[in-house]
């Protein structure tokens, strides 16, 4: 395990093939971002269309209803796919993980790296999915059969078939890196970390490496059986063959509700270090968290047929399925007072992680309260598929991923680059995707009121939708779109920048109790010099009886 | 600008208020839920702002006492929970599990990009499906291609066609007068806006009936954005009138060729005549 301590790594090691944690974790964050631009790209082009239908879009053209279709549904599934999961798991729980639990690196560091490079692949793969003749699949990422299961539907011979073959690679890689995080946190905790030590990132990011691997089985399963339809003509999905479309339904959603909390969790995590830290305060009750993120985990398991309540399952069971969707609010609620008692007391510094942890806290809820308009059947009656439900899910994931991931981001860039963020820049930067946020999707909720349905390229064939002030409120959206990605570049400026002139943080720029801050910023290869050994769970700040104002997990006590 | 409050359109069915009530109670409940927490949180995020000299406080909120502060405000939670579940349950027997005697029965073919309605005595149409106002009807849905999704959102009514099954959903309009009303403050309202941008004018009607929306609300493919029908509400001797004619036009087509039933020739006919009929749109 020593013997390749402290040699400098080639530039190879480091950028290309690197097996070390922290450069597997760069590569995972540079593509996300990467992919969060070309996503975010998508979104303004289907916007535009929608603000001013029929016209040419700058920086793309005019947008063909084909167009349409591929767009939105590959920035779905590239937000998904390819920025929330890499982004807040593989990229931070393969920076954090080591540096967390005190050791030098993952214990599968060579299986760390094909998970990158299966990664790779599978983005590649994305991309040529829109080069084939027929163009990128459009069916939308929820790929429903009979429409993705047949060319003659579909139209996207090819684009079907990469584009499921692409998400499959990127599982493979997920599950490769998620063995690792798994063994990882099990194996290799510095002495003396117990279970309830273990800081609550992460936790929350191997509770949401388990709820994907459990759930994750059905899906593979039906998109093998979705690429048998498409490309050998069987009728898993095909009624006319003794198929059921329905079925596919049910193995995506097995999947895809869970996958919501895959995502929330390791935000969930970042919110616990940052608002500790940056407060002063011991997590108010760490093990009712962590058996509430437990319960959420299971629960998520058993909630998926609320995106099929009129899809033509059997009607009383909606009622089952209506319940134990509204239940899940009561494990999530104990997690969300939790975090608000733990500012109570505290000596809150708004740092930028700060205030991306607060503007968190307040604009997720929005987006978790909706989600009970949409638990209840009755309501999802009107609901369903209707912009009412674009905003809530935008009102929960874009705080989820991008405030999730800026508050990561601003908070651990000390530690990755060895200095902090610029904090002028950081603020403008956070205002300016905060007010425009809602200005998006603000609209979507009260057009998805007047009963707007989703996926349309072209509003002008529904009279009903184009009474006065409608369109005015898309071109609303769309306009605070194209605000939010100006400010966007910002961001990146402000990366890029800060590596050079930003404050010099110093091994703890946050004065942590976690060990990511006792190694050196950025931590060398094999982390730490010695390595660390544990005396106390995380959080420790103002200990009564101690003279210092925060005790590390790995200061010894002295009695 | 639109405002929030006069988004939802007026509820048009007999079971869509009850719909509407449940909404705003949820919304009720929620913005409450929403407003409380956030006034907290900002106190919290006001109060406690770092001050020179004043230490944080150490609470591990694993005390029983402590976890009050959680319990309690959560207890309240739940009870809201139980209110929209129960609420829940009641709306959706009345729309999905309860199926009244049908007055009218209507079957709608989906498949891509148009709807084809075949009424009483085989009367069949595409992307305008015509029922008697303050009738219970029953619409027997079918595909013949992809999932599509029936929806109607002046009556809070939205269903998705499977294929390979036939799903029947209901709904009943509020009379005849009250339906021509809120049509005419719908026309009152483009005539009052229509100045500010791009407005389409409320779809035509003719004497004794008033039309509004019917969309296909599941992804079916490069045209399901043009996937527009209108569900056309008739007086009751409207309607009749309307049934007339049309017999007397199919009797005098189906004069020399056999009758043949008319599924079968639906889809082919649906093909033909979909551009067409959304050409007219534009």
């Amino acid at each position: 395990m020593s013997d390749h301590h402290h040699h400098e790594l080639t530039f190879s090691e480091k950028f290309l093939f690197p097996t070390d944690h922290k450069y597997i974790g760069l590569q995972y964050l540079w593509t996300s971002l990467f992919m969060g631009a070309v996503g975010g790209f998508m979104a303004y082009v289907f916007r535009m269309q929608l603000a001013w239908p029929g016209e040419s879009v700058p920086l793309f053209g005019v947008v063909t209803p084909q167009n349409y279709n591929a767009l939105l549904t590959n920035h779905a599934t590239i937000m998904i796919f390819w920025v929330a999961m890499p982004m807040l798991i593989a990229a931070f729980g393969n920076i954090l993980i080591p540096l967390m639990i005190g050791c030098d690196d993952m214990v599968f560091p060579r299986l760390n790296r094909l998970s990158y490079q299966i990664f790779f692949v599978s983005t590649v793969v994305l991309f040529l999915s829109f080069l084939v003749p027929g163009g990128g699949f459009g069916g939308s990422w929820t790929s429903y059969p009979p429409l993705s299961a047949r060319a003659e539907y579909s139209l996207t011979p090819w684009g079907s078939s990469l584009w499921v073959l692409a998400v499959a690679l990127e599982i493979v890689a997920f599950l490769v890196g998620g063995i690792n995080f798994m063994t990882t946190t099990m194996n290799s905790r510095a002495p003396g970390m117990k279970m309830m030590d273990i800081p609550m990132v992460i936790w929350m990011i191997n509770l949401a490496v388990v709820l994907f691997m459990f759930s994750v089985g059905p899906l593979v399963a039906g998109a093998i059986m979705l690429l048998l339809d498409q490309q050998l003509g069987t009728s898993f999905y095909i009624p006319s063959g003794g198929g059921d479309p329905v079925l596919f339904q049910h193995l995506f959603w097995f999947f895809g509700h869970p996958e919501v909390y895959v995502l929330l969790l390791p935000t969930f995590g970042f919110m616990a270090e940052v608002i500790t830290t940056l407060a002063r305060k011991k997590l108010f009750a760490y093990k009712t968290i962590l058996f509430s993120a437990f319960m959420t985990g299971i629960l998520s398991m058993i909630v998926w047929a609320h995106h099929q309540f009129i899809a033509g399952i059997d009607p009383r069971m909606a009622n089952i399925f209506s319940i134990t969707t509204i239940l899940i609010s009561i494990p999530l609620a104990i997690i969300y007072l939790a975090y608000i008692w733990t500012f109570y007391g505290g000596s809150i510094k708004y740092e930028l992680p700060m205030m991306w942890a607060s503007a968190f806290l307040v604009i997720f809820l929005v987006g978790g309260l909706t989600g009970l308009f949409l638990g209840s059947s009755a309501l999802d009656i009107y609901f369903h598929d209707n912009t009412f439900v674009v905003a809530h899910f935008h009102y929960t994931l874009m705080p989820i991923t991008f405030f999730g991931g800026f508050t990561a981001i601003t908070y651990w860039y000390p530690k990755i680059f060895g200095r902090k963020m610029l904090h002028g820049l950081g603020v403008i930067h956070f205002w300016g995707t905060v007010i425009p946020f809602n200005g998006i999707f603000i609209p979507l909720f009260m057009l998805g009121l007047a009963g707007q349905h989703r996926k349309i390229y072209d509003y002008t064939h529904f009279p009903d939708l184009m009474q006065p002030g409608f369109q005015q409120l898309r071109e609303f959206a769309t306009i605070s779109l194209v605000v939010l990605a100006l400010f966007q570049l910002l961001f990146v400026y402000s990366m890029v920048m800060s590596m050079k002139t930003g404050e010099v943080a110093g091994n703890d720029p946050w004065g942590g109790t976690t060990l990511e801050w006792q190694c050196p910023s950025p931590p060398p290869h094999g982390n730490f010099a010695t390595l660390p050994t544990v005396y106390r769970g995380p959080y420790e700040y103002s200990v009564p009886g101690s003279d210092k104002d925060v005790l590390p997990q790995n200061m010894p006590s002295k009695a | 600008m639109l405002s929030g409050w006069e988004a939802l359109p007026k509820s048009l069915g007999t079971y869509s208020a009850d719909i509407d009530k449940l909404f705003w109670d949820v919304t009720a409940l929620m913005t409450f839920s929403w407003v409380v927490s956030t006034i907290v949180m900002v106190y919290l995020f006001g109060a406690f702002t770092r001050k020179e000299g004043v230490k944080s406080k150490y609470v591990t909120g694993e005390a029983g006492k402590q976890l009050l502060l959680i319990y309690v405000p959560l207890a309240l939670f739940v009870c809201f929970d139980m209110y929209i579940d129960v609420s829940t349950a009641a709306v959706w027997k009345k729309v999905k599990t309860h199926l009244p005697e049908p007055e009218v029965k209507v079957r709608a073919i989906a498949q891509q990009w148009a709807w084809t309605f075949v009424h009483e005595g085989d009367i069949t149409t595409v992307n305008e499906l015509h029922v008697p106002a303050g009738k219970v009807v029953h619409v027997e849905m079918e595909s013949s291609d992809v999932v599509h999704s029936f929806s109607i959102p002046v009556f809070r009514l939205k269903q998705d066609v499977i294929p390979g099954r036939i799903i029947t959903s209901w709904f009943q309009s509020k009379d005849f007068a009250t339906v021509k009303a809120e049509k005419a403050s719908q026309i009152a309202r483009y005539e009052a806006g229509k100045g500010q941008g791009v407005v389409l004018s409320p779809s035509e009607d003719e004497e004794g009936t008033a039309a509004f929306d019917l969309q296909c609300t599941e992804m079916c493919g490069v045209g399901h954005g043009i996937m527009a029908a209108k569900i056309i509400l008739h007086s009751q001797e409207s309607y009749d009138q309307w049934v007339a004619n049309n017999r007397a036009e199919m009797h005098e087509a189906n004069e020399d060729t056999t009758a043949e039933p008319a599924a079968t020739e639906a889809a082919p006919a649906a093909e033909e005549e979909a551009p067409a009929t959304n050409g007219g749109h534009e």
